[in-house]
């Protein structure tokens, strides 16, 4: 069934306009938006420049994402190093706390990664795209400097171009961190803000601060050719103060990017007595920390919001990514077996067999590009090609509410306002952020389609 | 630009004085301390550049570059490794210490 790729929400006393297909968006006035309405259903033309918005409405998109046909194709190896970690965080979804710190064999990921060459190189791609993953995968040092030059060495041995990123927590010695600087294209460094916010959610073993040990990592980091990106959770108790947050990291960090995402509650950061922003402030914080890292040239991101093309998924699940867990399971998301299986999901690619031969299984790859489709609670939002549902086993699982969550709210209202920027409205994003009835009205608009009735 | 102090292997070795070096993706740069000449090693020769320079023990070091080359055995990546030492000492690149 074809989705909907037509939509327009309330904003004030306008309608926001938008065809992500199309690539076109407009802000119109009540009675435009009327006349809209009316020449899709009446089939009439309206005239004067509305005649080209229902030309984009009744004319199908040219290129209608559509989930990968074929073989499996693979984009991207991602390398769980392990899933043990060296510190605490209070609201870990990936089990680095309670994880035993058990590291995959080399020969592993050795095979993996000449696996991932001979495909790229067979479908004449250039790009060998690696991303280490964790726990913490630095702590597993060995393994790290062996899956990095055996990397670098096939790539220079098969004219690919290696480009490798870590996801860490930063607390690593001095030399690590030149390391990873010398031979690393890019470091995702989990950094919740100055030390109040980081060493209550990010505490080392035995409740020891982590502070002074991610700020010397990110400090050296920064005066690296690495492309830096500083990437917090953001709490009920951090929330209004995300644009102080942004100003300090960038004048202390010079990051090429800040990534906000918010807490997702959990048992963990619940005992924890933390408590996720309410997303309405969420997107107000949002936004005024995007000018504020606007003014410097920084790129602030929210993963939901992340793409200029319409997507199908806002992480590599259903991508044909391959994911390689420390026992070798090939999988297709990052997350733990229990969390899909709880969703009554399966998230299995296939396996690297005793002999180290990489098996990938058809159907199962099939149905993950098929698994993220379907999703009832987007069906009549205008994020749906770009949000995509945000993470497939938390937000949108199998049989999950149709309702809008917190995460649909801060998410409907950050791209609404990201659109009206895009449009040179920014007058209008200031009214809607300060008229927080206007911004419900967004936010729980819950029939968006244009054309269609829910 | 790295010029680190290492220990490796017996005898240990080290960047000779002044030899900068720095990576590049298919290999590593080194720079002579008057930018007389420069030397490109390429892989796996540039794994075991970085190894060296961090002072990782001959044998970390065996294991880890048996994996990154390749090699059928401990005895071969040793060999390897021995052979490189002794060319960059030749080339005046390394000393020992």
């Amino acid at each position: 069934m074809k989705r909907a790729s037509h939509f327009a929400v309330p904003i004030l006393d306008k309608w926001l306009v938008h065809f992500p297909l199309h690539q076109v968006t407009a802000l119109v006035d009540e009675a435009a938006m009327r006349e809209i309405l009316r020449s899709v259903f009446l089939e009439s033309d309206p005239g004067g420049f509305l005649t080209s918005l229902r030309h984009d409405i009744v004319t199908p998109p040219l290129d209608y994402p559509s989930p990968k046909d074929g073989p499996f194709d693979p984009s991207m190896l991602a390398i769980v190093t392990t899933r043990g970690c060296n510190i605490n965080c209070v609201y870990c979804d990936f089990g680095g706390p309670t994880s035993k710190k058990i590291y995959m064999d080399p020969a592993i990921a050795v095979a993996a990664i000449d696996w991932m060459a001979e495909q790229l190189v067979a479908r004449g791609r250039k790009l060998f795209f690696l991303h280490l993953f964790g726990g913490e995968p630095l702590i597993a040092g060995d393994l790290v400097d062996i899956i990095v030059h055996r990397l670098r060495y096939v790539c220079a041995s098969k004219a690919l171009k290696p480009f490798i990123d870590v996801s860490t927590n930063g607390v690593m010695s001095l030399e690590r961190a030149r390391w990873v600087g010398e031979f690393l294209d890019s470091v995702i460094l989990s950094f919740d803000g100055p030390s109040e916010f980081q060493n209550r959610n990010r505490p080392g073993n035995h409740g020891k601060d982590t502070f002074e040990a991610v700020d010397r990592t990110a400090r050296h980091l920064s005066s690296t050719k690495i492309e830096l990106c500083l990437r917090a959770c953001v709490t009920r108790e951090s929330v209004l103060r995300m644009p102080e947050i942004t100003r300090w990291m960038i004048e202390s960090y010079h990051p090429s990017i800040i990534n906000f995402e918010p807490l997702t509650e959990n048992d963990l950061s619940a005992t924890a007595g933390l408590g996720a922003a309410d997303p309405f402030d969420y997107a107000r914080m949002w936004m005024v920390s995007k000018r504020i890292a606007e003014e410097f040239g920084v790129r602030l991101v929210y993963s939901a919001t992340e793409s200029d093309v319409p997507r199908l998924s806002s992480c590599p699940v259903g991508s044909d990514a391959v994911v390689i867990t420390p026992d070798g399971d090939l999988n297709g998301c990052y997350l733990q077996p229990d969390d899909w299986l709880k969703r009554g999901m399966d998230m299995t690619l296939g396996r690297v067999s005793a002999g180290h031969a990489i098996e990938i299984r058809p159907e199962r790859a099939h149905n993950l590009r098929h698994m993220i489709l379907d999703k009832p609670r987007c069906r009549g939002c205008l994020c749906q090609w770009s949000c995509a549902g945000g993470c497939h086993v938390s937000n949108t699982y199998l049989n999950c509410s149709e309702n809008y969550i917190d995460f649909c709210v801060q998410t409907r209202l950050i791209t609404v306002c990201l659109l009206l920027e895009q449009l040179g409205e920014s007058t209008v994003v200031d009214e809607l952020l300060l008229d927080t009835e206007a911004m419900r009205r967004v936010a729980m608009h819950n029939w968006d389609v244009i054309g269609e009735t829910a | 630009m790295n010029s680190h102090f290492v220990q490796i292997n017996a005898p240990t070795f080290r960047c000779a004085p002044g030899v900068a070096w720095s990576a590049e993706s298919d290999g590593i740069r080194l720079v002579a301390p008057d930018r007389s000449f420069t030397v490109r090693l390429a892989y796996p020769e540039a794994a075991l550049w970085d190894f060296m320079a961090r002072g990782v023990s001959e044998t970390r070091a065996t294991v880890m570059m048996k994996h990154i080359a390749g090699f059928p055995d401990d005895v071969a990546a040793s060999r390897f490794i021995a052979e490189c030492l002794q060319g960059w000492h030749k080339q005046g690149l390394i000393t020992p210490g």
